[in-house]
């Protein structure tokens, strides 16, 4: 809109002048509490309700304060606490020597006595002769097992016997322990000659 | 917006503290609508005060002369002021209050007039006109006479530029502003303006040209 076009409406001074002088109602004055009425009720009532619901975001701030008060004193007051290297269990490194520990001290026990400790020992005699592949699920996670078995020691030829398949097996130091133990249970015992 | 606007909007001073409100009325006195609007909006009650007493006649009087009818303006003038109550705290300074006001009131009419299906143009509905006792017997009766004959000629104007004349004439609105509180295209609203004024004008000419003919008779 520009301004000559208001300018070109405003030169009738006669309507303009003359609506004027007639258009002179005002508002009854019911009408005029009425509409004051409503809005100073509305300005109240907003105020009343920003009252009664204004405390609540300075509890929820006060609140998430001293929740994360509480967290990081919990942290702190836990000396040794350090979060993992890598934090999935499934995936997690564990020390190679662990294992390779108790390979070693099993073997050092078997060596030292001759046969499998008690508590590696198979339930049964069954158990104990049963090849490897037909045993238990969890023989198999057992180290296999070096030496000769009792139904071998029984008499002096099954356990040369033995011996020689440990020898040939590539076992020379279980062959001599055998040895060993073979010519303490059989004194006369001479190995024969091939 | 200019610059005195925005600025006033963004005074975040309170307005009407208990020991301030002669000063605070004085204030408000000196502020734009619409930082009256926003501070009534931010829980200012005086200032609504000041923006009502400024604005509450010449809405009333548009209502009146769109509807015709005392009863209907003063049911769509309070439904006009309410809606603009409830609906503060939307309240965005984008156009002139007096645009935004007006245009609530034009649409609370239309609204009312859907609604009821009886609106009708009385002429009778009007408070009489009477003369100003202050002036000369025959200044007051020509004047009672060219009221008389703009009220009669404005209820003969159709709705839509009877509408276009009241909002220019009460409202202080420019084309643009009539035809953004009206819902029309500019044109639209510059020609239903054109056409009013011609009309008034043309009844008030042609009255006084019969009421000079008719004095003339007796000298000749």
């Amino acid at each position: 809109m520009s301004k000559t076009d208001d300018k070109l409406y405003e030169t009738d001074p006669l309507v303009g002048a003359t609506y004027r002088e007639l258009a002179r109602e005002t508002v009854p004055p019911d009408v005029d509490a009425a509409v004051l009425t409503q809005a100073r009720r509305a300005v109240a009532s907003r105020s009343g309700i920003a009252r009664l619901t204004g405390w609540l975001r300075p509890l929820a701030f006060v609140a998430t304060a001293g929740l994360s008060l509480a967290l990081i004193l919990q942290l702190s007051n836990t000396p040794d606490w350090q979060l993992p290297d890598n934090p999935d269990p499934a995936v997690a490194p564990v020390p190679a020597d662990i294992f390779q520990d108790a390979a070693d001290r099993t073997a050092e026990e078997i060596r030292r006595l001759g046969q499998y400790p008690a508590m590696l020992a198979p339930p049964d005699s069954t158990a104990a002769t049963a090849p490897a592949s037909e045993s238990a699920p969890e023989a198999s996670l057992l180290p296999a097992r070096e030496g000769c078995d009792d139904q071998a020691r029984n008499s002096s030829g099954t356990w040369w016997q033995c011996i020689r398949e440990l020898e040939e097996r590539g076992l020379p130091e279980v062959a001599e322990q055998e040895l060993q133990a073979l010519l303490r249970a059989f004194p006369q015992f001479s190995a024969p000659q091939e | 917006m200019t610059w005195m606007n925005t600025a006033a909007i963004h005074d975040p001073a309170p307005l009407c503290g208990p020991r301030d409100v002669a000063y605070a009325r004085r204030m408000t006195d000196r502020l734009e609508d619409s930082a009256l609007m926003l501070r009534y909006r931010d829980g200012d009650a005086a200032a609504f005060e000041v923006l009502y007493l400024r604005h509450k006649d010449s809405l009333y009087r548009y209502l009146l002369r769109l509807s015709m009818n005392p009863h209907t303006a003063e049911d769509v003038f309070q439904e006009a002021w309410g809606k603009l109550i409830r609906a503060r705290a939307n309240y965005r300074p984008t156009a002139k209050f007096t645009t935004y006001l007006f245009r609530v009131a034009h649409n609370c009419f239309i609204d009312h007039v859907r609604r009821s299906k009886r609106h009708s143009g009385h002429s009778d509905a009007i408070p009489e006109l009477v003369a100003d006792p202050a002036n000369e017997p025959e200044r007051q009766t020509e004047q009672l006479l060219a009221r008389q004959r703009l009220e009669a000629a404005l209820k003969t104007l159709p709705d839509e530029q009877r509408d276009a004349f009241l909002l220019y004439e009460e409202g202080g609105l420019s084309v643009d502003d009539i035809a953004l509180a009206t819902g029309v295209n500019r044109e639209t609203a510059k020609s239903r303006l054109r056409y009013a004024n011609t009309k008034l004008r043309a009844s008030m000419h042609d009255a006084d040209a019969v009421e000079n003919s008719v004095k003339r008779i007796p000298h000749e």
